[in-house]
Parts: C-alpha cells; sequence; structure tokens
C-alpha cells in the first residue's frame, strides 16, 4: 500500500484521459479481508433505530438537567426540534382547527413554524458571524431542544386554562412562563455559551435572548 | 438530468459475467426495505395532492405531511441506502466544531441491480414531482402550501445530492483499488500515454 501514492498520479490521470471505467467486485487471495473490520454498515436495523431513539432521549434529558456541555454537541439531529416545533404550533393553534379546519388558522400555524426554524437559523448566523466555534447544524439543533421548558409549559397552561380565569391562575401562568423562558435560555447558553470568544458572550446571547422571548410571548399570549 | 440517469445504471456497467452465476444480484434480497424506501415519499405526495379531499384543514395535512416526509428522511437515509445499494452519508463536528461530511461505501457489497435501480429511481423522480408541485403552488400563489412543497423539496434532494456524492466516492475508491491490483502493467501504459499526451 505504500507504493499508491507514486501510483496514485499517473493512474488516476490515465484514467480521466482514456475514461476506463473499472467497476466490480474484486476479491484477492491475499489481500486483507475488509469485512474484518466492524462496520455499522451491515448492522441490522433495530440497532439503528434503538442507537438513534437514545441519542434523542438523551438529548431531551440534557435540556431539562444542563450540566455537561459536550453530550449535546457531539452528535446534532433534528428529531427533537421538529417535534416540540409541531407541538408547540399545534396547541397554540388550538386542538379545534385539527378537526374542523377553519381555512383562516393557516397562517398562524405556519408563522410559528417559520419563526422557529428561521428564527433559530438567524441566531446560529450571528454567533457564526461573530466567530463562534460551532457548526450551523449544531446549534440549529440546540436551540430546537432547548424550546422542551417552554413546551412544557404550554402544555401546563393549557391545563391552567381550563378552569375559570382570575388574576391569580393569570400570575401563575406568568410566573411559569417566565421559569420556562429562563431555563431555556440558560441551558442553551449553557451549551452554546463556551463556543464563543468571552468578550463577545454577551453578544451572541442578546439574539438567543431575544428568540425564546418570542417563544415566551406566543405562549403566555395565547388563552383561548 | 444526464449525470443523475448514468448514476442510477452505473451499477450494472461490468458485472464481469458473474450476473449467470448468481441469480441473486436480479432479485429484491430487501423486499421489506424497498417497500419502506417508497412508501413514505409516494405517500407524502399523495397526502399532498388529495387532503383537499378528506379533510380541509391546513394543519392536519401540514402535519401529516412533514412527519411522513422527515420519516422517509430518516428511512433513506440510515436504512434503505446502506441495505439496498451500500451507500451511506452523514455528518459528525470535530472538536473545533467544524463539520465534516462522511460518504461512504461498502466495499464488498454484492448489490441486486434491481434493487439498486428501484433505489435510484425514487431517489431520483420524487423531487422531480415536488418541483412540478412548487411551481404549481407558485402559480396559484398558495403561499401556505409552499412552505410544505420547500420542507419536502430540501428534505428530498439532501438524501439525492447525499448519494450522488456516496457513489462518485465509491466508483473512486473503486478505481484506485483496481488500478492497485492491475499493477505494473497498467501503470507501464499509464507513463506510456502520459507522455504521449505531454508530447
Amino acid at each position: 500500500m505504500a507504493e499508491s501514492g507514486e501510483q496514485e498520479s499517473p493512474l488516476m490521470s490515465v484514467n480521466s484521459s482514456a475514461e476506463i471505467d473499472i467497476e466490480g467486485d474484486i476479491t484477492v487471495p491475499g489481500a486483507p479481508d475488509s469485512d474484518d473490520e466492524p462496520s455499522t454498515l451491515d448492522e441490522p436495523v433495530s440497532e439503528t433505530l434503538k442507537r438513534d431513539a437514545k441519542a434523542v432521549g438523551k438529548k431531551f434529558f440534557h435540556v431539562l438537567w444542563p450540566r455537561e456541555t459536550k453530550t449535546l454537541l457531539r452528535e446534532w439531529d433534528l428529531w427533537g426540534p421538529l417535534v416540540l416545533c409541531i407541538f408547540l404550533a399545534v396547541m397554540l393553534q388550538g386542538s379545534h382547527s385539527l378537526i374542523s379546519g377553519e381555512a383562516a388558522g393557516g397562517p398562524e400555524f405556519a408563522e410559528v413554524f417559520v419563526i422557529v426554524w428561521i428564527g433559530s437559523s438567524l441566531v446560529t448566523l450571528n454567533s457564526k458571524l461573530l466567530g463562534g466555534t460551532l457548526s450551523f447544524f449544531q446549534s440549529v439543533c440546540v436551540l430546537g431542544y432547548c424550546v422542551l421548558p417552554l413546551d412544557m409549559a404550554l402544555l401546563i397552561c393549557q391545563l391552567i386554562l381550563l378552569a375559570s380565569q382570575t388574576t391569580l391562575l393569570f400570575a401563575i401562568r406568568f410566573a411559569i412562563v417566565i421559569l420556562a423562558f429562563a431555563w431555556s435560555t440558560f441551558a442553551s447558553v449553557k451549551f452554546l455559551g463556551d463556543s464563543q470568544p468571552s468578550h463577545r458572550k454577551a453578544l451572541a446571547v442578546y439574539p438567543i435572548f431575544l428568540f425564546y422571548f418570542v417563544i415566551s410571548w406566543l405562549v403566555i399570549s395565547h388563552s383561548s | 438530468m444526464a449525470m443523475m440517469s448514468d448514476d442510477a445504471t452505473e451499477d450494472v456497467a461490468l458485472t464481469f459475467g458473474e450476473d449467470d452465476l448468481d441469480p441473486k444480484r436480479r432479485r429484491l434480497r430487501h423486499p421489506v426495505t424497498v417497500v419502506f424506501h417508497l412508501t413514505f415519499r409516494i405517500l407524502a405526495i399523495v397526502v399532498y395532492l388529495l387532503c383537499g379531499w378528506f379533510s380541509n384543514s391546513f394543519v392536519t395535512s401540514f402535519v401529516v405531511i412533514v412527519v411522513l416526509l422527515s420519516i422517509d428522511f430518516w428511512t433513506v437515509k440510515n436504512i434503505s441506502g446502506r441495505l439496498l445499494v451500500g451507500l451511506r452519508w452523514w455528518n459528525y463536528v470535530d472538536e473545533d466544531g467544524e463539520s465534516h461530511w462522511v460518504f461512504e461505501s461498502h466495499k464488498n457489497k454484492n448489490v441486486s441491480a434491481l434493487e439498486s435501480r428501484v433505489f435510484w429511481l425514487g431517489l431520483v423522480i420524487t423531487p422531480i414531482i415536488w418541483i412540478f408541485l412548487l411551481i404549481t403552488s407558485l402559480i396559484s400563489l398558495k403561499f401556505q402550501w409552499m412552505i410544505i412543497v420547500i420542507v419536502a423539496l430540501s428534505l428530498n434532494s439532501a438524501n439525492l445530492f447525499g448519494y450522488i456524492k456516496c457513489k462518485k466516492d465509491a466508483s473512486k475508491k473503486l478505481k484506485s483499488m483496481a488500478g492497485n491490483f492491475l499493477g505494473q502493467q497498467l501503470l507501464k501504459q499509464a507513463m506510456a500515454s502520459t507522455e504521449e499526451n505531454q508530447q
């Protein structure tokens, strides 16, 4: 294999100039068998499913208990953000539109989607422009997962709204949303904060703050 | 398009006459995977086209289609690609926050010709249908529905381009492997022809 470096350049050039297409399976008795090394290309479907589901569950847990900063960043996925976003949009829409379906309900639902996805992309873009050492999807993943406390607040608020409304109940709802807002911001800053140089941290955190503030506003102002 | 269809048929380019010896290459070896590879993406299009008939709620159709599309994305990216054609693409992020795209191919996998044809056809045709639907939604000014089509297009074409990259990588790998094994003789020829080219 040591020679391959020297051989490669003339061979590649003849392949490209003469267009020799060589394909097929080559088995040479003496050659090392590549199947010896374990490859996840051969793993059963159930294993892939289990591994991905476990990764998603782990991320949800880390948002609720934000202490380890690296795990959420290592492998990103957008399942959590998708589920949380759909939940948020459907709940804010009100369950009646899911069945009866007024056409007027459309844009509002789409608005929540656009706010969450475009919003998190813009926050990410901002932190990238500030020189953060973080890949795009990683940051969108973290911002999406950190909506979880606000989703929970929305669920609790929805339950409170079942009772007849008093000022006290509004105060409770308000407190819950504020708590969830603080939680979301705290968790995402904890995960994303390290990627920024310290003197620019405030500039990167401010849009995150605004992002969750808008979503919190949607949650608290929803009362039907 | 020429390039895409090239990719689709490249699998059967040179089989060293093994076809007659190994009838398995013509058969479906993972029928369930083939079904799942096609089911979700076709269902998404069918629901998009017909949702006006059985429900007039935009919200319900939106959620159903987006969920179908993301299930399809996951299935094609993680399951059907590696089982049907032995290819997989994924992304990882290193210590410095730099993101790397990995395009893998199985080194010695017997790919059934029929399966690979179904795989590539399914991969290529659905984005074309969505492009057509994008144009129709644009003309009829249904901007809410356009959001769905854009989501569909981005998910479907991400898989398409991922696998095209895998395919290119795989054929490059095979070429250099073949080059190493064919050895001296070819090397001499290569040297001769490059010298000729240079003159």
